[in-house]
């Protein structure tokens, strides 16, 4: 009796550790992420706002993805090899990849993305393919072979062969619409209510690792207190980004919450309009760049270094290819002498931006203020301030940030060049093309490295617009909130390995 | 009474029209180009001018609003320039959202007005009514979106009760409606009041009182039924204003109604978007007013009668 | 003659002695006036009492985002800066929009009123659905078109705000002159031939003085309080003025964690007001015969 009595004790208690094994599903299915603004496009070539990127890297795939120290990984692409002078890479495809709406990828995606979203000629495409201008001639040798010829020599082609692939049979037969949201990521894009959420769901057919989560709800929650509080009343799991005041609080609190901060490839500036008469003043631009604070701006705004940190170069330390430049130092006494002694004491600048930079304008109009210059801030809404900065050249300066694609090459050619088209700078410059034509042209990686230094230097020398701040990219979840990838190489956060432990 | 309404409904059409023009023609000179607002940032100026040629917005304003006007007629409210959706569909996708926050306003208003002004009434000139005055007039002075701000700190920064933005579901829609209810409390307050006053000393009520009905009764039958008249204009007034005009609380909790998209679109200079809100919100306005007219003929024979004879 | 001068000189007399005398009974406006005193001097000495430069504008972000104290009243913003100097000194931009906007929309809206209300018929029809398509426009958003289109600036903020008082003030001005209008001396001014203009001046305005002074002290409070939501949604005074409905925007990012950035500003709107209208009503009590007790 007392062994019967015995083996039932022990057979139940081994039950109740058995039971918990047998329904082992320790993730929660769902998870809402608060964001920023509402999505408008799923697709990177057709919209560049933050949540569009956001939902790409999760629905999306590149031929390689680049890694937070900058190296290059497998991912539509297995192998790959350039030529001897880097003019013409060769990509080697995974074979077996199905898109989300049950179609084979093979080299004709690649060279259909690689033509259609070259220009914004083709419809629906608002933000080309970068690197597009060095495409001579994309073609594929057989199904799972990929030529890319380039008009002249990129060591660091790879971080353009990261860029989305697109599906072709779903664009040609459904049209840009509907057919670009379909990708080879391991999410697909599954629904979407106007201004208040979307959904992306796990993709059962997808090559790689299964991510542990089966949907993500973005959550939109446009004022960032709001977010707070809603990641502080549960309703949702994790936010991203957010007042710094609140988020330091976050970050005091780590018994509740799990805090992820990382250096943003992004730098805020202020850029000059070189089409105004006191943009393409040299004088005043060394004197503003002298008049600004950096530190005192970032105690302001990003609380005292722990949201943001003080940056003096368009590039961001994060961005492969980073030197150290030696910018104009903080003097306003300086400043104020080289303003009077060129009669420029006293003048008014008018500042274009949005609410994001307002308290980085707020700061700069008043060490603006000490050194004589006075500043006149216009804020626009977001949209408002793209259109405002196209239409006329009402304003001296700007401020705004650098893209998310923020490699040496999309800054100096996309911002910086004659005829740049991400930045409202306007900057003309032609011993600065010269230079960075000649970075280009390097015939190593290590040259091409010290030619970006020396172009970085000649930048913050000329201040065609004073790099002010980084600010860090943050996602801040529950305690139980885990896997979110906030790699800046990889454009911003990436959500795509994120669970929550039950 | 019939022909009444319809004469109504008819003169809502010149009124769209006169609010259509005002609209599109001041909307012209917002210094914003709807042709960037679509394309967006990556455009080139050459593609910027095809598509504003395609689009006619290089025509003269009364051509393009001719155009737009005849759109109209046909049921066409035009499309978004932000993002390329039709209006009706933008607009019907808001407005339930306005709509539901004002009702719950109505609703927040005459919960608080009613026992206020009663009270305030039958307690004249005591203490009472001193302080029911004056609440309603802090309602009145207080601005509601910093009320809203108020109320967002106490409830769910402070307390966690509530949440603090968002539409979804019946506890969202508390504080918003909170927020727009309290403003327009003095008014129907001091109507309440005022009606209750009047009423309370007219002859027949002495009548009532001396024919031994209790003090409850007369108030609440008598004097409460013939105040309806002005309470339910203020309750429509307050109901039109409200449609188109909670654009700061729609603002400070993000509700998604129409008045904060309207200004969203202003400032993009959307303007088919603003128009045609306008338009349809000149059009439920202009409903509501006819609404409370209607009811003025249900609780008042002889204003329906006066209905008929015109 | 000069005895009917004096005579008819120390009836208006008379008069405002009595609507003093009516308004001073009234404690709440009494008590009103007082405090819109206090403002208004409040506003006219701002530069006196405090310095733009330091106190104002002036950054200090080691003491950013500090509560209420001793040494700061009403504690300091995201920049250290002294918010009871700020608000202080934004009582003369909140005054100023109020005053001025319904300033302007009167000198137009009461002409108007007053023709549309003495000349009757197509006239008056005319204006009064002109008057009415401009008020089945929601007012704010009016106001937010036109700021758009004009530019934010003051100025501008000012004009935009006095186009939805124009409608009030017409409404009111009509109601009145058509009242006034039936009137024996009125009958007879015109039958002796009277231009219209000299009736409308000398003998119908005055006598719709007391609902149009009425009306216009209430719309002060509202044209302020429409005044701060602008500025709260961006469309306001420029950066740094500190205008009570920019301080409400700025505090929007710290309602977590700087509640008094909040309270303070808001809490100036709301007396601001309450004492305008107190004054308004006691003004409706002292001016309005029927409600003499």
């Amino acid at each position: 009796m007392k062994k019967l009595l015995s083996l039932t004790m022990v057979l139940a208690l081994l039950l109740s550790f058995g039971i918990p094994y047998a329904s082992a599903e320790e993730y929660k299915e769902n998870i809402r992420i608060g964001t920023l603004a509402d999505l408008s496009v799923a697709c990177r070539y057709a919209g560049t706002a933050t949540v569009t990127t956001q939902t790409c890297n999760s629905t999306f795939n590149g031929l390689v993805n680049i890694a937070a120290d900058g190296t290059a990984a497998p991912e539509l692409a297995v192998e790959w090899a350039p030529n001897e002078d880097s003019s013409e890479w060769t990509f080697k495809l995974r074979e077996g990849v199905k898109f989300h709406d049950g179609s084979n990828f093979s080299a004709q995606d690649v060279v259909f993305t690689w033509t259609y979203a070259l220009s914004t000629a083709s419809e629906g495409i608002k933000q080309a393919i970068s690197g597009n201008y060095l495409i001579d001639e994309v073609v594929a040798t057989d199904d799972y072979t990929v030529v890319f010829k380039l008009k002249s020599p990129s060591a660091d082609w790879l971080n353009y062969a990261a860029q989305d692939i697109l599906c072709k049979k779903a664009i040609e037969e459904k049209g840009f619409d509907e057919g670009s949201k379909i990708g080879t990521g391991p999410f697909y894009f599954d629904s979407l209510k106007t201004g208040v959420e979307w959904t992306i769901r796990r993709f059962d057919g997808y090559w790689g690792e299964k991510p542990r989560t089966e949907s993500i709800t973005f959550v939109v929650i446009t004022d960032a207190s709001s977010r707070a509080l809603a990641l502080q009343s549960g309703d949702i799991d994790a936010m991203y980004d957010g007042n710094p005041s609140d988020i330091v609080d976050f970050m005091a609190d780590s018994e509740h919450y799990n805090v992820y901060k990382a250096d943003n490839i992004q730098v805020v500036y202020a850029g000059f309009n070189a089409l105004t008469q006191y943009g393409a003043n040299k004088t005043v631009r060394q004197a503003v760049a002298m008049a600004v604070n950096r530190e005192e701006l970032v105690d302001a705004c990003y609380e005292g270094g722990e949201c943001g940190a003080v940056a003096f170069n368009f590039i961001s330390p994060v961005g492969v290819g980073y030197a150290d430049v030696n910018a104009y130092p903080y003097s306003p006494e300086a400043a104020r002498k080289l303003l009077e002694d060129n009669g420029l004491a006293g003048i008014t600048l008018k500042l274009y931006t949005f609410a994001k930079y307002i308290p980085v304008a707020e700061v700069l109009q008043f060490q603006l203020k000490n050194i004589g210059i006075n500043l006149e801030i216009q804020e626009w809404a977001q949209t408002g301030f793209t259109a405002a900065i196209k239409k006329d050249n009402g304003y001296d300066l700007a401020i705004n940030v650098t893209s998310q694609y923020g490699g040496i090459l999309t800054v100096m050619s996309e911002y910086l060049k004659t005829g740049a088209t991400r930045t409202f700078m306007n900057y003309s410059n032609p011993e600065f093309d010269a230079m960075l034509d000649e970075a280009l042209a390097s015939p190593t990686y290590e040259v091409m490295l010290e030619r970006y230094a020396a172009l970085q230097q000649y930048v913050a020398d000329e201040v065609p617009g004073v790099a002010v701040a980084m600010y860090n990219l943050f996602c801040i979840g529950s305690k139980n909130f885990y896997g979110v990838n906030l790699n800046a190489q990889a454009v911003d956060v990436d959500f795509t390995g994120c669970y929550v432990v039950k | 009474m019939l022909k009444y309404i319809l004469k109504r409904i008819l003169t809502i059409i010149p009124v769209v029209i006169a609010v259509s023009f005002i609209v599109f023609f001041i909307m012209d000179f917002v210094p914003t180009d709807p042709a960037v607002t679509a394309l967006g940032d990556g455009a080139t100026e050459e593609q910027l001018n095809y598509y504003r040629e395609t689009h006619g917005l290089n025509d003269p304003l009364i051509v393009r609003y001719a155009r737009y006007m005849a759109g109209i007629f046909r049921g066409d409210l035009g499309t978004s320039y932000a993002n390329q959706l039709p209006v009706w569909d933008l607009f019907f996708d808001k407005f339930p959202n306005t709509l539901r926050l004002a009702l719950a306003s109505v609703v927040v208003t005459v919960l608080l007005s009613l026992p206020l002004g009663i009270l305030a009434a039958v307690k004249e000139n005591t203490w009472v009514d001193t302080v029911c005055s004056t609440l309603s007039f802090v309602g009145l002075a207080m601005p509601n979106f910093w009320l809203g701000l108020l109320l967002i700190m106490l409830f769910a920064v402070n307390l966690h009760w509530l949440p603090s933005t968002g539409a979804a579901g019946f506890s969202s829609l508390i504080l918003p409606a909170i927020t727009c209810g309290t403003g327009n409390m003095a008014a129907l307050t001091r109507i309440t009041r005022s009606s209750m006053l009047d009423v309370l000393r007219q002859d027949y009520l002495r009548t009532a009182r001396s024919k031994g009905q209790s003090e409850r009764t007369i108030i609440f039958r008598h004097a409460f039924r013939n105040a309806q008249i002005p309470v339910v204009t203020q309750i429509g007034i307050q109901m039109s204003t409200l449609i188109g005009g909670a654009v700061l609380t729609e603002r400070v909790f993000a509700w998604p109604g129409v008045g904060a998209f309207m200004v969203d679109s202003i400032q993009k200079s959307d303007f088919e978007v603003v128009t045609g809100f306008v338009i349809m919100l000149a059009i439920f306005v202009s409903l509501v007013l006819l609404l409370v007219d209607v009811l003025y003929a249900f609780l008042d024979p002889r204003i329906k009668a006066q209905y008929s004879r015109n | 003659m000069k005895k009917n001068q004096d005579a008819a000189i120390s009836v208006k007399e008379n008069r405002a002695l009595e609507v003093w005398r009516q308004f001073r009974r009234n404690k709440g406006a009494m008590i009103g006036l007082a405090l819109l005193i206090v403002l208004v001097l409040v506003a006219v000495f701002a530069d006196v009492i405090w310095d733009y430069e330091n106190d104002i504008i002036q950054m200090q972000i080691g003491n950013r985002l500090a509560p209420p104290s001793w040494e700061h009243p009403f504690g300091t913003d995201n920049y250290g800066r002294d918010m009871l100097a700020r608000i202080g000194y934004g009582t003369r931009y909140s005054l100023l929009i109020g005053f001025v906007s319904v300033l302007i929309g009167t000198v137009i809206g009461v002409p108007i009123g007053a023709i549309s209300g003495y000349v009757g018929g197509k006239v008056d029809n005319v204006i009064m659905r002109i008057v009415d398509t401009f008020t089945i426009i929601p007012s704010l958003l009016m106001t937010i078109i036109l700021v758009s289109v004009l530019g934010t600036n003051l100025f501008n903020l000012m004009i935009a705000l006095s186009i939805s008082t124009i409608p009030v003030m017409t409404r009111i001005t009509r109601a009145s002159v058509m009242v006034v209008r039936n009137n024996d001396y009125i009958e007879s001014a015109r039958a002796i031939g009277a231009p219209t203009g000299l009736i409308l001046l000398k003998h119908v305005l005055p006598n719709c003085f007391s609902p149009i002074l009425v009306q216009a002290t209430l719309r002060v409070g509202s044209s302020i309080i429409s005044a701060a939501g602008l500025s709260y949604i961006g469309l306001g005074v420029p950066l740094p003025t500190p205008e009570w409905g920019a301080l409400l925007s700025a505090s929007k990012s710290f309602i977590i964690k700087a509640q008094h950035m909040c309270l303070f500003p808001g809490l100036a709107i709301m007396i601001t007001v309450m004492v305008i209208n107190l004054v308004g009503d006691g003004l409706r009590g002292a001016l309005d015969p029927k409600l003499k007790r």
